[in-house]
């Protein structure tokens, strides 16, 4: 403090105070007012960089959420429609081994036919069930139905070309189909130009995983996929991008795949939620029963009173009825891992939402005691500078 | 001595005395003048006494009218003066950065990001719906543009801190001038006189403003001429005559750069970020801004290279392999916030986009993308996007707090400094009071003493008759 005071020193330090009691006031204010104690970054640099990260997780936890939301209703239809499914070979190998005893007659055999004919399409509609537009056992092929009314042959569909693509010329296949399992080929070409500069890789499994490229010139030849079947190109101009599929089936009734569906429950947690309509209904299943042949075979042999014939079906109706168990416990099981994660994800969505609060949300009781005492100090303030400057020498003087 | 040379004595002593009360009244009137530096008269004896031949001759007059400054107060305000100017710019910038990036309250970037994660996994869980077809494509575009937004508004802080510039370099080439016009006129009247001293004190004011522009040093030289010099040497006043700064055009940026008019030589390394506004404006125009657009940029590379690699992989709705899903708008353009767009083709049919790992339209492919969200795809690895947000996040935040304590405390030193200058060339109206009054004592006593020798006269003069 200097030994002159003068007058200016006076109104600047009174102005400077009020000026910096007013600021720290309207700061309280603002928090009060917001019920924040996070108003702008700078307030709390560590604590705004944390919310980011905070709010990004709560808003995974929501997304892994709706994840399971989403499934919820598959799989509780995927779990009736499969113990119906189930029910319904109950009923059949009910009749099974009735017929198959000697006391069943020609008639009652034929009367059990159409039964099972019955039970025949009631379980064909049940595996080709639908969910908002999506075929709940046609694997990851959910626009195809997955099963045929009858069974089929080893068979393959016609070559297409994508609707994108730049080669406009004739595709063919030959061959027969030889896999056990049913496939999507796809054709990519990796560099353009016509068949004989442009090169290509195959897929076997719908585009997911690439065999190595071709050679140049080889697309001017027979382009061989596997499983006995090969694709041909006439001659064109290809572009890099172009891509061909062709679908091909193994002999029965399935025609989706074994792919599954999966949802993310959090991170690097995925669940299939789906089952396959070949893991439930197919000789591809864990009880290697095609269960639509089984039911088509015991119609056969109750039609053509075949008793031996009607005992042998009697055993596959057992495990066919084990094989869709299996797929019901694999759905249970995938439910309560769901419903366990969702508590978790409960859990962890509130300690969030109190680890933000934590951060962001002021104390009110805390405020209040704080814009009471800065009142004190604004009012203590004005005070000093209304009086400052009643004493001068100017009062003594007549 | 005579009697009537005792009637000039009286005479000095009452010129003298109104001449006191002139520069009292002066001081008292500009008692709330900015700047002002108070001015005391200094009086001093003259004449002599001689006891032997019994003459005296002594009487008063005025040796000069004193400034009352405190020099090196002077300097360390100017000084101080370029380290409050600086952090003013820094701290009113910052803080404007800081609202493009305002997280406190959701809804911003971070939010959009988080969404556009979450439709993927959407599309992820229905790959043929129509409807999350178009919320990822709507999502997507939201956060292009918030990333376009965001660069935008930080490159028109840019400009606006290139505006300020060129405003900051025309303000120094003015007070150059003036300083180097209040040289000549302080040089031509005497140095003690109170115009002198009226013109000191506009200088003292114009070289403040200086110092609180541009990073530079001062010596008063010969015949009160004050220079003003450039860290480098570079002289802007020398005497009468003043250098002024010119704009140049940079080499490769939009924005203009400082430079020393006559030898076109550019300052960029002269005018650091702590010393006066134009330094702390280049800095924050050429470091501080870009540092924050490269991040954006970074991350918005990085989210437009990982998503297209991820779905060029993929099969659309039709079984076409997917194409780019984010694209640049110029195509080549690398400022990748400000360009960053979703690629018409999927804008105008969103059944292009990718969501399939195989031609069966599964969606495996938009699961993949979505979980790039936890994926260590920036700094290197080390990070994911939202850690690096967030960095970015806290070190504005650290940066904004740093400048506003450092502004703090600058503006605190500075306050002191100027009470420290006002308690010695400031104006007390108390102390200007005891002048008067003491003046006002003299020049009564003065004038007594007139009437004192108009009796002696009349008593001489009675003698005669």
């Amino acid at each position: 403090m200097s030994i002159r005071i003068t007058d200016s020193m006076r109104y600047n330090t009174a102005v400077g105070n009020m000026f910096t009691i007013q600021r720290q006031y309207s700061e309280v204010m603002d928090k009060l007012a917001s019920q924040k104690r996070l108003n702008r970054i700078s307030d709390d640099a560590i604590g705004s960089s944390r919310l980011v990260d905070f709010r990004k997780t709560q808003s995974d936890i929501a997304g892994y959420q709706n994840n399971i939301d989403d499934t919820d209703s598959w799989l509780a239809m995927t779990e009736s429609t499969l113990t119906s499914g189930g029910d319904l070979l109950a009923k059949a190998q009910e009749l099974a081994v009735s017929q198959a005893s000697a006391t069943a007659s020609d008639s009652s055999r034929k009367s059990a036919a159409s039964n099972v004919q019955e039970i025949y399409e009631q379980l064909l509609s049940l595996a080709n069930t639908r969910l908002g537009g999506r075929y709940l056992f046609s694997g990851s092929r959910t626009d195809v139905q997955p099963f045929t009314a009858s069974a089929q042959g080893a068979r393959s569909d016609d070559p297409v070309g994508a609707a994108g693509n730049a080669y406009a010329g004739q595709v063919t296949k030959a061959g027969t189909y030889t896999g056990a399992q049913n496939k999507t080929y796809v054709v990519k070409i990796v560099a353009g130009g016509t068949e004989n500069a442009a090169t290509y890789c195959v897929s076997k499994d719908g585009g997911k995983n690439w065999g190595a490229e071709s050679e140049a010139g080889a697309l001017a030849e027979r382009v061989n996929l596997g499983d006995g079947m090969t694709m041909t190109f006439a001659t064109g101009d290809f572009a890099a991008g172009d891509v061909f599929i062709m679908r091909a089936y193994a002999a029965g009734y399935y025609q989706g795949n074994g792919e599954d569906l999966s949802v993310s429950l959090g991170k690097n947690a995925n669940a299939v939620y789906n089952i396959t309509g070949e893991a439930a209904f197919t000789d591809r299943g864990v009880g290697s029963v095609d269960v639509f042949q089984v039911l088509a075979d015991l119609k056969s042999a109750l039609d053509n009173n075949q008793p031996d014939e009607i005992a042998a079906q009697t055993d596959k109706l057992q495990a066919a009825q084990e094989q869709v168990r299996v797929a019901i416990s694999k759905c249970g099981s995938v439910a309560n891992r769901m419903a366990m994660a969702k508590n978790n994800l409960d859990d962890l969505d509130q300690n969030m939402a109190t680890m933000i609060s934590a951060i962001e949300d002021a104390d009110i009781a805390e405020l209040a005691t704080q814009v009471a005492a800065k009142q004190v100090a604004l009012q203590a303030c004005y005070e000093v500078a209304a009086r400052i400057q009643n004493n001068t020498i100017l009062n003594f003087l007549d | 001595m005579s009697i009537s040379s005792l009637l000039n004595v009286s005479k000095d002593a009452m010129l003298s005395y109104q001449m006191a009360m002139d520069v009292t009244g002066g001081n008292i009137s500009n008692v709330n003048t900015a700047g002002y530096t108070r001015q005391r008269t200094v009086f001093a004896a003259s004449g002599n006494v001689n006891a032997l031949s019994a003459s005296a001759q002594l009487s008063v007059r005025i040796e000069k009218i004193e400034r009352q400054f405190d020099s090196h107060t002077e300097m360390q305000i100017a000084e101080q003066a370029q380290r409050v100017g600086a952090g003013d710019v820094k701290n009113e910038m910052l803080q404007r950065v800081e609202t493009v990036f305002d997280e406190t309250n959701g809804g911003k970037l971070s939010d959009v990001i988080s969404r556009f994660w979450n439709s993927w996994d959407d599309l992820a869980n229905n790959p043929s719906g129509q409807v999350e077809r178009d919320a990822l494509s709507s999502v997507a575009q939201e956060m292009a543009g918030m990333f376009n937004s965001y660069a935008d508004q930080l490159y028109s802080l840019q400009q606006s801190v290139n505006d300020s510039v060129k405003g900051a370099v025309a303000d120094i080439n003015d007070y150059t001038t003036e300083i180097a016009s209040l040289n000549r006129q302080i040089g031509q009247i005497s140095g003690t006189s109170g115009e002198a001293n009226r013109l000191l004190d506009e200088r003292t004011g114009l070289l403040k403003k200086l110092c609180g522009l541009i990073n530079c040093q001062y010596i008063e030289g010969a015949n009160g001429a004050l220079n003003v010099y450039l860290t480098n040497g570079q002289s802007l006043v020398e005497g009468e005559i003043s250098h002024e700064l010119a704009l140049m055009k940079s080499h490769d940026g939009d924005f203009q750069e400082v430079a020393y008019k006559e030898s076109g030589e550019r300052l960029n390394g002269i005018l650091t970020a702590e010393k006066g506004e134009l330094g702390a404006y280049l800095d924050i125009r050429d470091r501080a801004i870009p540092e924050y657009r490269d991040k954006l940029d970074d991350m918005a590379g990085t989210i437009r290279q990982e998503v297209n690699k991820i779905h060029r992989q993929g099969f659309d709705a039709k079984g076409n392999l997917g194409g780019m899903f984010f694209t640049t708008d110029p195509e080549n353009s690398t400022s990748y916030a400000r360009d960053l767009t979703l690629n018409k083709e999927i804008l105008a049919d969103p059944g292009k986009i990718a969501a399939a790992a195989s031609v069966a339209g599964d969606g495996e492919q938009a699961a993949a993308v979505a979980a790039l969200k936890d994926k260590l795809i920036m700094s290197d690895g080390q990070a994911t996007i939202s850690v690096f947000y967030a960095s970015v996040i806290g070190q504005l935040g650290r940066d904004v707090a740093a400048a506003s304590r450092d502004n703090d405390y600058q503006h605190n030193v500075m306050s002191q400094l100027t009470n420290q200058r006002e308690g010695i060339s400031g104006v007390s109206i108390d102390e200007e009071m005891m002048n008067l009054i003491k003046y006002q004592m003299g020049y009564n006593t003065a004038g007594k003493l007139c009437q004192v020798v108009d009796e002696m006269m009349d008593t001489l003069m009675s003698l005669v008759q």
